[in-house]
């Protein structure tokens, strides 16, 4: 079975095209989310069009029986991998340059969100030139894709603190040279100037999870230092290199599983602070489900 | 979490009248007169050494690198 022309170009234009839409709309810039400088989107766009061609090449190929096309469906796959490489490379480069660290969890979670844009950019692709070759539409082709695109989000979509986790404003208090936020001691603070400072302008919130699940999940280390490093790149820190007392601090209420956030920030402002927080990504690669586990529940009925 | 005291003691800083409380390990025992001196040398130290200063309450400060 063969193509025209016509209906050829018009399947592999529009898929192509809906890929790179699909592409494009997941590269906003956003406040936290590496690339947010024109060469970083130049590059992923780029890769955004080529796994868009290659998801819009692969059905006339299937079509005309060229099976051996699957197999570039097996490079686009590695392309893909490469692509999450170099996402965790340069971003692991630059923590050297961070006062506050993104912590590796954050890293590789970025770096799989930017993989699996790739796989969406050429899921839609399939799909639009599928719809093409079936109506022999364009104008059908593209509302598929464009129903593809608006479903992906449902796929992609992640999960913030603010959904597994109250964030309550709290104080900090000094018992002698410690630092305590609800009875649980954080950090000894042995210079009178660093005391004064913290007090005021310390900030404490207090992450309460919402069950089981996220009990476990926000005790992780790498939650935390995302936590830290979006509240400490959002307001700023008074801390310098040679000042660690200022640093800001995460730990956790062993009596109820709270986690407790310190920071000491240039803006001091609570509310800011609470929201922020709210609106971290609660970081999926580290995030547990014991409630899955019947042993886990035993425990914690 | 490389923020926490995971470092090692680079000095103390031990009031004279404290003295029992120190003994010589590692780290350098620098002794002060009295608490104004104790926060000044502690402070001049840890901007130096980017070390945190903690107060054990005893009249014994040690410095704790962090970075």
């Amino acid at each position: 079975m063969s193509i025209n022309h016509e209906l050829y170009i018009s399947i592999v234009v529009c898929g192509i095209a809906l890929g790179t839409l699909a592409r494009f709309i997941y590269l906003r810039v956003d406040y936290r989310q590496y690339p947010t400088y024109p060469q970083g989107y130049m590059t992923h766009l780029t890769l955004g069009i080529i796994s868009a061609a290659l998801g819009a090449f692969s059905v006339p190929a299937l079509i005309e029986k060229q099976y051996t096309a699957v197999t570039f469906l097996a490079l686009a796959a590695q392309q893909f991998k490469e692509v999450r490489e170099i996402e965790r490379a340069s971003l692991e480069k630059m923590e050297a340059t961070e006062l506050v660290p993104r912590g590796a969890a954050y890293i590789e979670n970025i770096a799989k969100i930017f993989e699996a844009r790739n796989y969406i950019a050429m899921a839609v692709a399939t799909l639009t030139s599928l719809a093409v070759y079936l109506s022999k539409s364009v104008i059908i082709g593209t509302i598929v894709g464009g129903l593809a695109i608006y479903l992906s989000r449902y796929v992609m979509k992640i999960a913030y603190i603010r959904d597994i986790a109250e964030v309550l404003p709290s104080k900090i208090v000094f018992k002698g040279p410690l630092l305590c936020v609800e009875d649980v001691v954080l950090a000894d603070i042995g210079l009178k100037e660093g005391r004064e400072i913290i007090e005021k302008f310390g900030m404490a919130v207090i992450i309460r999870p919402k069950g089981l699940d996220s009990l476990i999940s926000i005790n992780n280390l790498g939650i935390r230092q995302a936590i830290l490093h979006e509240a400490a790149n959002q307001l700023g820190l008074k801390m310098n290199i040679d000042t660690p007392e200022l640093a800001p601090l995460t730990m956790n209420n062993n009596e109820n599983g709270d986690i407790i956030v310190v920071m000491v920030a240039m803006k001091p402002d609570i509310d800011a602070f609470v929201e922020i927080i709210k609106n971290v990504p609660a970081i999926e690669t580290v995030r547990k489900y014991p409630s899955k586990s019947r042993g886990a529940r035993k425990a914690f009925n | 979490m490389e923020v926490h005291v995971t470092g090692y003691i680079i000095a103390i800083v031990a009031l004279r009248k404290a003295k029992d409380n120190v003994l010589s390990g590692t780290a350098p025992i620098i002794y002060v007169e009295n608490e104004e001196e104790q926060q000044k040398i502690s402070m001049y130290l840890s901007r130096i050494f980017k070390a945190a200063v903690h107060d054990l309450e005893n009249g014994v400060f040690i410095l704790v690198k962090q970075y």
